[in-house]
């Protein structure tokens, strides 16, 4: 077992290398530092002296992968490469280009991301599997038709409307929440409700229908028929066998993306103004602050490889014919 | 006897099919402690009856009319709450494949438990264990913690054995029940069976298609053809004579004869010679030990075949016989060991040449429905080996053979545009025929090429089969788990098991003196009719 | 003269490649009857028939005609920078004018008080008139007579339309045999919803001509227009960008499942690789650097059109290429299981060819695993420009975009009185969009893959 998770972190270095390069040559090589610091400074009017200036107080005035002005290793150390992109892997995110530590940033951000992301996600598990069984304990009949038409109906609204329909219609009318803002301690709650109901809202077409349709495929199975000979109820059959092993890919389906959390969700962080994550991103694609870019691009692959690590682990403790090798 | 279940001008649809009933006109009763067999091909409607008797039919289907009693109640009529107690108390079911029936995902016990209510929980495990030792599981106290994909096919088997008669039921209905198991698994599941009617004095419905098998375990047997019955007798008078046409096609289907034997000479040049043949897999080697381990799926055969004669190799699931036809044909990667085709080794050859040889021998594969392309149309797929093999042929002598070719296996010229879909298994196995047989092989070899057909399909193929050997000089290779088939046709046979040749030699000598252990054994196991 | 967009180019590809399918489905029959199930099932026509009305928009909004103008200074005539499609000419009694500021729907004056000087020189706070529609009647109940008028007769257009179409689909049967009904029982659900769309188009179209029905924005311009030009865009990322990655998909995906080995390490690593960063923010890099490169190379891209459609052709090549991981391994799973399958074996022992093999063999027989993915992804696609031309990384703001508009709309929602209908066209053309794709990739699927979805009876 702990073989295998070793191994599986062996496997994780390569594609962490491939994304660092991916990375970096869409952000240096594709558009020298140049350029960037030109569309900082704004196009018109500038002179070389504030780009080169601009770059020096960023650390983007090295050459990419090879300085000939130092000597020894430092000819790999000094580089834009070593500095930015290597970096990453010792978790070091450096400066970013307004001149703030991303790692304390990042460190201030998971909290309130989680506390968003996680009720979301539970909460929607729960009602999303309820729905699910019920749809699935009458189907083939009216009520599992125009539930499936409602969860279709449902998923084809896009969460734009959800997050300012939401808003509009629960704190601007109704007046229950605030429209947007973040305390800390308790007092986050009342500005979290919202933002949790709705992500829940917007999850409930397609989670119901994921689980709908996984649910409808084990009650297909022959062990189902095995069961019902055996004299069981269909409430019984339904909680005893179906929903046991339907499950194992419900878990290691939300096994894959409990890492992820942390990230937050970017629209509706930054809808409602929570300073998570999610609104670190978003505000960074728009001032074009690569650095964080960077560095959210680096911990998002790692977040999402260790989801996939933690799901491999999960199918050992959940389904019986698994095993590691 | 009493009568136990009486079933009574049952009808039933298909709900997208409105117009044509699936089931016509079903009645037959079972007594108490009778064993009846429901013999019928595939899309008889033997398993729509059984599940319908149950009232485990999928919702698509609908009994229009008909009655079915047990006990004096119409199991049609009660109420859903009320069947279910009649499921735990008075009728189990077991179902063909041991595999999918069994919850993966729960242990033994648990799924066991569910037959046994308001128990202690020791007093359950006691129950289940003396149970499960009934069934012939020794280390049950073992078994049951295990999980399913733990067991054997037969000891699953075994187990919903168990999970059925747990509530001691007067009907036990067995839905092809040994199919999916090996001969010398079958005997001894039926052997149990058997051995629990007369303990536990419980009737059993027993599906099959096998006739052989009927006629080892029933008392009575009632036959199927497209919905409705044809026959209901009892067993001997039905072995000895059957009423109905198609229960006597079927009973001449079941025990197949070669017409006449063609003569080979033992001087010629072998046609196929295998020696020291070894295919071994890599198991799962991981980074970090050095070890490796092979699982050997063929170690070190060696045989050869006359041309114009008839080689089978014969073994139970696993024992590596498909892996030798793969490896002739080139679809598998050869650890050691020369196949020679006409005296030329195909392994170290270069690819022209092979191309070359490739004509001479070639293969038709178990299941017709997996084995033609079903976005080609037939010519296509009869053309594409002369297209690639002879391209020196021009395209009208191209369609010439084709036409020649369809005409041989019995199937006429406008099978060559319609698609593969459109035609049942037997035709598609005549069409995968006749894909090979345009080449003008020397050698076929046939994997199991009648395994997946209904007994008289399977009967026409074989026809087909000797009679083009009776036309034309062709060699085949056999490869079947049916000992009793492949003795009545071949004239050279190998015994594999588990990877391992345990024995060969003529037809003759290897049917009446078998000298291995595991040969006598699977000749005992192969059920015969008994009469 | 006809002007060619990049995107119209790749349009039109998609639309010929369109044909040529029908062309080839028509003449298999076995994928004739599975796509006949299709248009067999209620949900499956009318959603058709509601989506071949969205991509005829789409199609032609991707017409475009420069026109010529007299340029009085240089005497000659000379190609205008303007470029128009067929949609925008036949638009133009909607579209020509334009609005000061914000008017709600039907309204007959503008939606904010403005101050005017009345002819005594004295200043009025007053609703100006609108200048152009909505002031047909003096009184709100002529208004509302005007409007139940012109829809009935749009309605009454409509009928006389399908019934032209109905005679010239089944002419023969109409003429020879004299059974004017018989065939309009059995397309019964065609022809009624034919008949509805068509009701609501000309309603919308007559309407649009003397009222804003979905009345103007900030700058006066009629949100309908908006609406509708919208459609190409979304309909565009919708497909533009599965075309784009198809290749990629396919191809890897069968290189890597059938030929296996070193390929398939390389390929595997390359996907995995891709789909470890959060599709976002690999999104978002690559917009964000297409940025810079067009701000600092602003020569290249002279004409604003050419600009926006380059921004709108690179998304949909980002997008394609962060999602084509998808595909490609359920494409490497399904050929690896071809590879054992009796009859790919059956043409290794006649000696073909890989290359052939996959040919001959593979490619059709994982074609509907292709189609059930086209048309999956087409909404999430849809619904995914509108995310992200809310976060600034989606198409140009000049492009006309429901993404736009509910981004512009969030300002008008904090507005008091607020501006709610912008956010409402827009939605209610993406939900009529997304709904009946979402419905139709289930009929589809459930066509192609009967195992695998049982959402309807």
């Amino acid at each position: 077992m702990i073989k295998y998770i070793i191994k599986r972190f062996i496997y994780a270095i390569p594609i962490l290398i491939g994304v660092n390069l991916l990375t970096f040559t869409l952000f240096f090589v594709v558009n020298s530092p140049e350029e960037v610091a030109r569309l900082h400074l704004g196009n018109k009017r500038v002179t070389q002296e504030q780009i080169v200036q601009w770059n020096e107080e960023r650390g983007y005035n090295n050459p990419l992968f090879y300085n000939n002005s130092e000597k020894g290793f430092n000819v790999f150390k000094e580089t834009i490469f070593y500095e930015k992109s290597l970096k990453l892997f010792l978790f070091d995110f450096g400066i970013s280009d307004s001149g703030r530590d991303i790692k304390y940033d990042i460190k201030q951000r998971m909290l309130p991301s989680l506390a968003i992301a996680l009720p979301s996600l539970l909460v929607g598990l729960f009602i999303n599997i309820t729905f699910a069984l019920f749809f699935v304990f009458f189907r083939s009949t009216r009520v599992d038709y125009i539930g499936v038409i409602f969860c279709v109906a449902l998923m084809s609204i896009s969460s734009l409307f959800y997050i300012i329909g939401g808003q509009y219609l629960i704190s601007k009318l109704l007046h229950l929440v605030p429209i947007s803002g973040y305390a800390q301690g308790y007092e986050a709650i009342k500005f979290l409700v919202l933002p949790v109901i709705i992500s829940v809202v917007y999850g409930i077409g397609s989670g119901t229908r994921w689980y709908r349709s996984l649910f409808l495929e084990e009650i297909e199975k022959d062990y189902v028929k095995t069961a019902k000979s055996k004299g069981l109820s269909e409430s019984s059959v339904l909680f005893n066998h179906v929903f046991k092993n339907a499950l194992i890919p419900i878990l290691t389906g939300v096994v894959v993306i409990l890492p992820l959390l942390f990230l937050g969700s970017l629209i509706v962080e930054s809808f409602f103004g929570i300073p998570g994550l999610g609104s670190y991103t978003i505000d960074a694609i728009q001032s074009q602050d690569f650095a964080i870019v960077r560095a959210m691009v680096f911990l998002g692959t790692i977040l999402y490889i260790s989801g996939l690590i933690l799901t491999d682990i999960s199918y050992t403790l959940v389904d019986p014919r698994v095993r590691l090798k | 006897m009493n009568n136990l279940l009486t079933i009574k001008n049952l009808y039933l649809k298909i709900k997208s099919n409105q117009n044509e009933e699936i089931l016509k006109n079903i009645s037959f009763n079972i007594q108490e402690s009778e064993v009846v067999s429901l013999i019928g091909e595939s899309g008889s409607g033997k398993s729509l009856t059984a599940l319908s008797i149950i009232r485990l039919l999928e919702k698509s289907c609908k009994i229009v009319s008909g009655e079915i009693v047990f006990q004096n109640e119409d199991l049609l009529r009660i109420e859903e709450k009320e069947m279910r107690k009649i499921r735990k108390k008075d009728i189990s079911m077991i179902f063909q494949e041991p595999m999918r029936s069994l919850n993966p995902v729960m242990n033994i016990r648990d799924q066991l438990k569910e037959s046994y209510e308001n128990k202690k929980k020791d007093d359950v495990d006691r129950e289940i264990i003396k149970n499960l030792i009934s069934v012939g599981i020794e280390d049950a106290s073992r078994v049951i913690n295990l999980y399913p994909h733990q067991l054997s096919g037969g000891m699953k088997q075994r187990v919903m054995i168990a999970m059925a008669i747990a509530c001691k039921p007067k009907l036990l209905i067995a839905d092809e029940p040994t199919t999916s198991l090996d001969v010398t698994i079958q005997k001894q599941v039926l052997d149990l069976l058997l051995e629990l009617k007369d303990k536990l004095n419980m009737a059993i419905l027993f599906i099959t298609h096998d006739l052989a098998v009927a006629s080892q375990i029933s008392d009575r047997i009632v036959v199927m053809k497209n919905g409705s019955i044809v026959e209901n007798n009892d067993r001997s008078s039905f072995f000895q004579k059957p009423k109905d046409k198609y229960s006597k096609s079927l009973l001449e289907s079941s025990s197949y004869n070669r017409k006449f034997k063609k003569k080979f000479s033992s001087k010629e040049e072998d046609i196929l010679n295998v020696r020291n043949l070894k295919v071994y897999y890599k198991e799962n080697n991981s980074l970090f030990t050095k070890k490796q381990s092979f699982i050997k799926a063929v170690d070190d055969i060696s045989f050869s075949i006359k041309p114009g004669s008839i080689h089978s190799i014969v073994g139970e699931s696993g024992s590596g016989k498909t892996t030798i036809a793969k490896a002739i044909m080139g679809l598998t990667h050869i650890t050691s060991g020369h196949i020679k085709i006409l005296n030329k080794d195909i392994i170290n050859i270069s690819d022209p040449s092979k191309r070359n040889l490739r004509k001479f021998y070639q293969m038709i594969f178990q299941d017709p429905f997996s084995s033609l392309n079903p976005r080609m149309r037939v010519g296509n797929i009869i053309r594409e080996g002369l297209c690639f093999l002879k391209p020196e042929l021009s395209s009208s002598e191209i369609n010439n053979k084709v036409l020649e070719v369809i005409n041989n296996v019995g199937l006429n010229k406008n099978t060559l545009n319609k698609y593969p879909h459109e035609f049942s298994g037997g035709q598609r196995q005549r069409i995968a025929i006749a894909r090979v047989l345009v080449l003008e092989p020397k050698l076929l070899v046939c994997d199991e090429p009648t395994s997946s057909l209904d007994v008289t399909v399977q009967k026409q193929v074989l026809d087909l089969l000797m009679d083009i050997q009776n036309r034309i000089q062709i060699s085949y290779l056999f490869i079947s788990h049916d000992i009793k088939l492949i003795s009545n046709i071949s004239d050279t046979i190998s015994v594999m098991h588990k990877g391992k040749m345990v024995e060969s030699g003529n037809t003759f000598d290897i049917i009446n003196n078998a000298k291995n252990e595991y040969t006598r054994n699977l000749l005992k196991s192969a059920p015969q009719i008994r009469y | 003269m006809f002007t060619f967009l990049l995107t119209d180019i790749f349009f039109y590809i998609i639309f010929f490649s369109l044909i040529i399918y029908i062309n080839y489905v028509r003449k298999t029959p076995d994928i004739r009857e599975t796509w006949s199930y299709v248009f067999k099932n209620k949900t499956g026509i009318i959603s058709a028939v509601v989506l071949s009305f969205f991509m005829l928009t789409a199609l032609l909004d991707s017409i475009h005609i420069k026109d010529k103008i007299y340029n009085e200074d240089r005497n000659e005539y000379v190609y205008s920078q303007e470029i128009n499609s067929i949609l925008d000419i036949i638009l133009l009694p909607i579209s020509k004018n334009t609005e000061k500021s914000y008017s709600s729907p039907f309204s007959s004056h503008l939606y904010s008080k403005e101050t005017v000087k009345s002819y005594n020189d004295k200043e009025k706070r007053i609703y100006p008139k609108l200048l152009h529609k909505g002031n047909h009647n003096k009184y709100l109940d002529d208004n509302i007579k005007n409007i139940f008028f012109t829809s009935l007769l749009s309605i009454l257009k409509s009928f006389i339309l399908v019934f032209f179409i109905y005679i010239l689909i089944f002419r023969e049967d109409v003429f020879k045999n004299k059974f004017i009904f018989s065939p309009l029982k059995r397309n019964s659900v065609l022809f009624s919803s034919l008949l509805i769309m068509l009701s609501i188009i000309l309603i919308l179209y007559d309407l649009g001509t003397q009222y804003y029905v979905l009345g103007t924005d900030k700058v006066g311009e009629d949100v309908l227009y908006k609406s509708i030009k919208s459609i190409r865009t979304g309909i565009l990322i919708g497909t533009l960008t599965t075309i784009v990655m198809l290749p990629f998909a396919v191809f890897l995906g069968i290189f890597a499942g059938y030929i296996g080995g070193y390929v398939d390490d390389i390929i595997q690593y390359i996907y995995t690789t891709l789909n470890s960063i959060p599709s976002v923010l690999l999104i978002a890099s690559a917009i964000l650097m297409l940025q810079v490169y067009m701000s600092n190379n602003p020569l290249e891209f002279e004409n604003i059109y050419e600009r926006a459609d380059l921004r709108l052709f690179f998304l949909c090549m980002i997008l394609g290429l962060t999602s084509w991981t998808g595909l490609c391994r359920l494409l490497r799973g399904e050929s690896m299981k071809l590879r054992e399958v009796e009859y790919v074996q059956a043409s290794q022992t006649f000696g073909l060819k890989k290359m052939s093999i996959i040919v001959r063999h593979i490619i059709p027989n994982i074609m509907h695993i292709v189609i059930i993915t086209v048309v999956l992804d087409f909404s999430a696609l849809v619904l995914a420009e509108a995310v992200l031309s809310y976060v600034n990384i989606g198409v140009d703001p000049t492009t006309y975009s429901w993404g736009n508009m509910i981004n512009a709309a969030r300002l008008e929602m904090s507005r008091e009185p607020i501006v709610w209908w912008s956010l409402f066209s827009a939605f209610l053309f993406m939900f009529a969009l997304v709904l009946f794709a979402n419905l139709f990739s289930d009929v589809v699927r459930e066509a192609f893959d009967p195992k695998a979805s049982k959402n309807y009876e």
